[in-house]
């Protein structure tokens, strides 16, 4: 586990969703806050957060590198995957690409949001919204 | 500026605030198809004999003809003739237009046959229009033929003309076998940017060797509706596709005669479809050798930063409010140019610009002028 600290534990800011064991190593879990859909990836043991919603068609992000529906009976490939090494993403619909420290797709030329992520001892996971 | 009342053919029906407006029509034909006229401009006698006897080589067409008009040798130009600057100065008035930019009829020259023969025509025509045709003072103004079968000649002919007084573009075809955004046009390209003159595109035959789907339509009006707008979108994407406009800036290009209303349908879909495969466009040609992954911008900007389009033939919703909203969408008052097409019979007299009120003055006056000014250098 990365202890990922970046703000003051008292930072207002920072809002709980959920413990790192709720956040698998290698792929994207869906987060709501109020009305926020946020992306984590657990990549290498360390976490980012991205806005959940291609700016194309408003495509979970977070499913990105998941499997698709019956997708080992079509050899299995499947559009959209997680770059470990790039940090990056691809939509799992249409493949956009974006990077998770910066938001920025490099088709789009513009950023969606990214957040930074706390990862408490005791555990706790934190964004900073 | 007020250019009088017009002396005589009033049946156009040209709104009197027409005569108030500067009118330049961009798309305006040169029917020069008589080999006698320009025989005077070829030296090697070897082709001067093959072009007395042969005329301009035949292009590979579908066969289609326009028989409505009066006489199947005249289908084409249904408006009359007009071969030297006196008698487009004449015709001009008579439609409420101050300005004329002129361009070749020989539309199937693309798919003739004898490349060597149609270069001695095309600069036989240059130089035609360059000595009877060209007179700035009076607005007739002129497109110098690209000979696009041949890249290196194009690039020759552009040196040929660029300094010429009055030649403000060239006139290439979007034919169903030439895609603009190929390497081999690079050169062009990179000379049009350098001497400020735009690519100006017609329409070619509908030609059966090389149109599959046109060559199949059962009749002309099938033809003219589609094949011509499809192989003006098809140029356009390529050049787009290709990275063109990423390596040439300020590359402009002039999509004559292909109508106005795909261009949202065109641009949003290139947009759509680059979305689900951007990484297509870095096996292109000059993208792969510029190491460039994606595009500079999302398809659609190019469709109005490079681009313009020639108005004719206007297909007008008959709601303004659907007028106005279509050259919203297609950004008219920066991309459309007023042109006439005559003397075809899809001719448009400018009086469509007039009392419709999804056309406000100023987008008016950007389609009449602004743009071709702007584009052409006028």
């Amino acid at each position: 586990m990365v202890i990922q600290r970046k703000y003051s534990e008292y930072n207002m800011r920072e809002k709980i969703i959920g413990r790192i064991e709720d956040f698998p190593e290698g792929r994207g879990t869906g987060v709501k806050l109020g009305g926020l859909k946020i992306a984590i990836f657990n990549i290498d043991g360390k976490l980012y957060a991205i806005h959940d919603s291609c700016p194309h068609k408003h495509a979970p992000l977070h499913e990105s590198g998941s499997n698709r529906y019956n997708s080992e009976k079509c050899g299995g490939t499947f559009l959209g995957e997680i770059d470990l090494e790039l940090k990056m993403i691809k939509c799992p619909w249409h493949g956009l690409r974006f990077d998770l420290e910066t938001g920025e797709s490099p088709v789009l030329k513009r950023k969606i949001p990214v957040y930074n992520v706390v990862v408490r001892e005791d555990g706790e996971v934190a964004v900073v919204v | 500026m007020s250019k009088g009342k017009p002396e005589k053919n009033r049946r156009i029906n040209v709104p009197d605030e027409a005569w108030e407006e500067y009118i330049i029509d961009a798309d305006f034909h040169l029917n020069l198809f008589d080999p006698k006229e320009y025989l005077e401009y070829i030296e090697d006698p070897r082709l001067k004999k093959k072009i007395e006897v042969g005329g301009i080589p035949k292009g590979v067409t579908g066969g289609w003809v326009f028989p409505y008009a009066h006489h199947i040798a005249d289908s084409l130009n249904t408006q009359g003739t007009a071969l030297v600057a006196e008698e487009i100065d004449g015709l001009k008035k008579q439609y409420a237009i101050d300005a004329v930019i002129v361009g070749p009829g020989m539309i199937n020259l693309p798919t003739a046959r004898y490349p060597i023969v149609k270069n001695a025509i095309v600069k036989a025509y240059n130089d035609y229009i360059v000595d009877k045709v060209i007179d700035v003072k009076n607005g007739i103004y002129g497109l110098a033929i690209v000979p696009q079968w041949d890249p290196a000649a194009c690039v020759e002919e552009i040196e040929r003309m660029k300094d010429e007084k009055g030649i403000v573009g060239v006139q290439g075809w979007y034919s169903p076998q030439t895609l603009f955004g190929a390497i081999e046009y690079e050169e062009m390209h990179r000379e049009l940017v350098k001497e400020k003159l735009p690519l100006v595109l017609h329409g070619s035959g509908f030609t059966s060797r090389f149109d599959l789907l046109g060559n199949s339509m059962k009749s002309v009006v099938e033809a003219l509706t589609l094949s011509w707008t499809y192989n003006a979108m098809a140029n356009v994407l390529n050049l787009i596709f290709t990275g063109t406009f990423d390596r040439h800036e300020d590359l402009k290009v002039v999509i004559q005669e292909a109508g106005t209303n795909w261009v949202p349908f065109a641009s949003l879909r290139a947009d759509e479809c680059y979305y689900a495969l951007p990484e297509d466009v870095m096996l292109s040609h000059r993208m792969f050798e510029d190491g460039n992954d994606y595009l500079k911008h999302m398809p659609s900007e190019y469709f109005f930063k490079n681009m313009y389009y020639t108005t004719q033939p206007i297909a007008l919703p008959k709601n303004p409010d659907h007028v106005k909203s279509m050259f919203e969408m297609c950004r008219a008052s920066e991309t459309f140019l007023y042109s006439s097409d005559w003397p075809h019979n899809t001719f448009d007299p400018p009086n469509w610009l007039f009392n419709n009120r999804g056309i406000d003055k100023e987008t008016r006056a950007r389609i009449c002028h602004g743009n071709s000014k702007e584009v052409f250098g006028i």
